[in-house]
């Protein structure tokens, strides 16, 4: 036999290790060379939005390179040490070091070669789905025709190329560094009992505890602070917890004797104290790329679709104008009849109204709150407002009796001095007593803030008011507004100028929406990556764990275990290594979401719930998929 | 009493297209109660398959297994394990211990898939490891502890269970002769006190010497019978003289020792 036969019937009989690694090299080229075909994309370059566009997907090329090249990494490492045993026999027999060296480079390049030319062809399989879903969510209007550009095969080629060669010499080298007993000894060497320090292990809890803790009494003031400080907390919290306190656990649990000698509670157990052991770094990777994943783009979906609740909440009128001065009267009126035509003509179904409002001063101790611009309504006309808007108006206030609305942010100044405000308008002047609540009518640029006061002050002020401080206010109730939010957004955009000044939810949601969307798409394409990543290394890892699972199971086998005790454990313990870090980096997402929910006034439950859903059923899907793979395999240990 | 009968045993392996090999043939074996029998032969006369069929491991292609009178060649797999763990014992070449647990869970692992008390494991474990000397070393894991100390761990957890039988695939077979001499010594004086029927298949007519009668088996079939009377080394120089005529053991490397 010459060696290269003997190379070749290696990898012929070698072929799941091969294989698998083969498969994850395959992947990480497939998800960059989609990314370049569309940066390459001659209709992308010409598309408006191209430099948005492109620095998005270039910052994602970049980040998805980068993980490329851990991921590959990590499975090469783990390929080789899978089978320094043969490599030990071979140094034994007598196969010179840089032998050996020539062989496993070429072993790499060829896998490495093989993996670009065949990722290349199945990410142009994909590549027409990738280009539609990218069309259909930028709003393209056809969709991008099916191109690869050479460049596209090229950068690819040439990047990927250059990844395996460095990754197959950095395996190279750190192989030297072993000596030929411990390469025979290959991964048999990780059987002593696993150690944890218990200081560590309480330290892991509380760190996460505390990370927890901040994320959960975080606001608007103090959350980028702590955004830091809470990742500083949580990863190195996650990572012991893995480490030390997840065999602390298991050790805690052989402890109890009881439970311990149960049925089939000592070997689960015992296996998987080790199992955890040696996969802590794994589970822990996994659970960060996963938290990643479902933070980001439960973020992400919470807020595109908190957008018309925000809008609401920014807008609280569906749309309306305003201007002042009695000069502008004219005109405004000419402008609001122009808009109305409009939305006839667009059959856009509105009820509207007028209302008066007028800019005074205020007058207060406390410099904060003295000498700013007010627009006062009186209640009469506030009430009609709120009725024409369908939402609930406060009580009638009467005498000196006033509502001052201010949203959450104006929370920031001192609202003690309010007990002492009046407000002064050429000769006349009030003392209010002003209660606060929450903005219900659309703010202006003319006054700082909005009052309410009743109608007797009003009607007192309004008849002694200069010509520029009368406000004319026009709004519009436009129910089903979704339905027409780009039409309205378009007619309340035209024509703005000083005098005029337009508000519509439906302008809020429409920007909010289009800066949302390619942040999006971005966001959920590079968690999405971030999952399946995480979920293949899971797989990868079954994939290549399962021959020394099999000796066990065979050793059990013998002694009389059952098939069905062999399928319960395995579904066990596969299951932990799969959920525990579905499930904390759950838990880390839904602190995450605390987060958002601490800044939205919209609720995020429903978006958070649907996205954890969503990634719930890929994970389940793929762990029943490696289950059945794995059970199936135990039926040859009997 | 005889507590197994195997009749008309066959084993053919590769039955699909291509190469049949028959490894065992029309194999006929009682094991009386008690009864300590070692099964020699040339290497690759079937031993093994001899031994994996008697204790269910491997199904018998023909022929009627029964043990404590139950017909084991009509259970299912599933009956079979539930049967195996609770009847059978077994001791291997390989020792069979998981490096997972240490030595003396390995040794209770029969006690819990059947459902022991805990106090009562406790006890037995005492008991039975203090009888094989490896009392001191039962927090300790498979790979701090040596061969011999290993095989006498696969001893304690053959016999922990009180099985009926035990079936032992080369004991010594990965051991040098002074471990060889502890195991067997341990096996066979547990065996006289709790009285266990034993079966064992062996190279080393050493180990052999140890038990009541010996059947060699040469290319799947019977060759030949021999009992030990009262004397230990007669018996040993009766089993090299039976080896000497089976021919076939020019394989065979033999040490002797006394
Ligand atoms: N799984 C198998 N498939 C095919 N043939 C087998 C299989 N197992 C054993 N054999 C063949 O059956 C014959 C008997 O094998 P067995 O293992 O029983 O021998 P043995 O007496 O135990 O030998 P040794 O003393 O070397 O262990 C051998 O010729 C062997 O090649
Ligand atoms: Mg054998």
């Amino acid at each position: 036999m010459t060696f290269r036969q003997f190379a070749f019937n290696n990898v012929k009989r070698n072929t799941r290790a091969y294989l698998s690694y083969f498969l994850s090299c395959l992947f990480a080229v497939t998800v960059f060379f989609m990314y370049a075909v569309v940066v390459f994309h001659p209709d992308i370059a010409h598309y408006e939005f191209r430099d948005i566009v492109k620095s998005g997907v270039v910052f994602s090329q970049v980040i998805i390179y980068g993980f490329s090249f851990l991921f590959v990494l990590y499975s090469t490492s783990s390929f080789v040490k899978s089978r320094q045993k043969e490599y030990g026999l071979l140094t034994t027999l007598g196969i010179s070091k840089s032998q050996l060296n020539r062989m496993l480079i070429w072993e790499n390049t060829i896998i490495g070669i093989a993996s670009i030319v065949a990722g290349i062809i199945v990410g142009s399989l994909f590549t027409k789905l990738f280009l539609m879903v990218f069309s259909l969510i930028l709003d393209i209007d056809h969709t991008l025709p099916f191109y690869i550009s050479l460049k596209a095969i090229g950068l690819t080629a040439l990047l990927f190329f250059v990844m395996f060669e460095v990754n197959s010499l950095a395996v190279v080298w750190t192989l030297r560094t072993k000596s030929v007993m411990e390469v025979f000894r290959g991964a048999k060497t990780s059987k002593k009992a696993p150690r944890f320090s218990y200081i560590l292990s309480s330290l892991s809890l509380a760190a996460v505890g505390y990370a927890y803790y901040l994320a959960y009494t975080a606001n608007w003031f103090n959350v980028f602070p702590r955004m830091g400080l809470i990742l500083v907390f949580i990863i190195p919290g996650t990572y012991f917890l893995y480490t030390q306190f997840s065999i602390a656990f298991t050790n805690g649990l052989r402890r109890n004797k009881h439970l311990y000698y149960r049925n089939l509670n000592m070997l689960t157990v015992s296996d998987l104290t080790f199992k955890l052991k040696d996969n802590a770094r794994l589970l822990f990777l996994v659970t960060i790329l996963s938290a990643v994943a479902f933070t980001s783009s439960g973020v992400l979906y919470g807020l595109l679709q908190s957008a018309q609740t925000e809008a609401k909440r920014f807008v609280p009128q569906d749309v309306t104008f305003i201007t002042e001065g009695e000069d502008n009267q004219a005109a405004f009126m000419d402008h609001v009849n122009k808009v109305e035509e409009k939305f006839q003509k667009k059959e856009i179904p509105y009820h509207s109204m007028s209302a008066r409002s007028m800019v005074v001063k205020s007058d207060s101790a406390y410099s904060d709150w003295n000498d700013l611009s007010i627009a006062i309504y009186a209640y009469t006309d506030y009430k009609h407002l709120m009725e024409l808007n369908q939402d609930n108006a406060v009580p009638k206030v009467t005498g000196n009796d006033a509502y001052l609305m201010v949203d959450e942010f104006a929370y920031i100044r001192q609202l003690d001095p309010l007990k002492g405000l009046s407000i002064r308008s050429g000769n006349e002047k009030s003392d209010l007593h002003a209660q606060l609540i929450g903005a219900q009518l659309n703010g202006n640029i003319f006054g700082h803030f909005t009052m309410i006061v009743s109608d007797e002050v009003f009607d007192r002020f309004y008849r002694a008011a200069e010509n520029d401080e009368v406000m004319y206010m026009h709004a519009m109730h436009t129910p089903h507004w979704i339905r027409y939010a780009n039409d309205i957004a378009d007619i309340t955009d035209y024509d703005f100028n000083e005098n005029f000044h337009a508000d519509s939810q439906a302008d809020f949601y429409v920007t909010m929406k289009e800066s949302m969307s390619y942040t999006f798409f971005f966001g959920i394409f590079i968690s999405v990556l971030f999952f399946l990543a995480a979920g293949s290394i899971l797989y990868f890892r079954m994939y290549q764990g399962i021959d020394k699972d099999l000796n066990h199971f065979h050793s059990l086998y013998r002694i009389g275990l059952t098939d069905k005790e062999m399928k319960k454990i395995a579904t066990k313990q596969l299951g932990i290594l799969f959920f525990i870090p579905f499930l904390i980096a759950v838990i880390h997402a839904l602190f995450a979401f605390k987060i958002l929910q601490n800044m939205l006034s919209a609720s995020v439950v429903l978006p958070s719930i649907t996205v954890i859903s969503v990634y719930f059923v890929i994970h389940f899907a793929n762990f029943i998929f490696i289950r059945n793979i794995y059970t199936a395999k135990l039926k040859k240990v009997m | 009493m005889s507590i197994l009968v195997a009749e008309n045993l066959s084993k053919v392996y590769g039955s699909r297209l291509g190469k049949r090999y028959e490894a065992l043939r029309q194999f006929n074996l009682t094991v009386e109660k008690g009864e300590f029998i070692a099964v020699m032969g040339p290497s690759g006369s079937g031993k093994t398959t001899l031994l994996n069929l008697l204790s269910s491991i491997d199904t018998a292609t023909s022929g009627k297994i029964t043990i404590n009178g139950s017909a084991i060649t009509s259970f299912s797999k599933n009956k079979l394990a539930k049967f195996r763990r609770k009847n059978m014992g077994f001791i291997f070449q390989d020792y069979n211990l998981l490096d997972t647990l240490t030595i003396g869970e390995n040794i209770l692992l029969p006690l819990t898939l059947n459902k022991v008390k805990v106090s009562e494991m406790k006890n037995k474990l005492s008991t039975i490891s203090k009888q094989l000397g490896i009392g001191s070393i039962i927090d300790k894991r498979t790979f701090e502890v040596s061969g011999g100390q290993m095989q006498r761990t696969a001893i304690a957890r053959a016999l922990i269970h009180d099985p009926a039988i035990i079936f032992a695939d080369e004991p010594t077979g990965n051991l040098d002769s002074k471990a060889s001499l502890q195991v067997m010594e341990s096996l066979s004086t547990l065996q006289k006190v709790s009285k266990t029927t034993t079966v064992m298949v062996t190279h080393d007519p050493f180990a052999a010497s140890f038990s009541g009668r010996v059947v060699f088996i040469k290319d799947g079939k019977l060759f030949n019978e021999i009992h030990r009377g009262d004397n230990r080394q007669t018996f040993f120089q009766d089993i090299l003289n039976v080896q000497s005529l089976l021919g076939g053991n020019t394989d065979d490397l033999q040490t002797i020792r006394f």
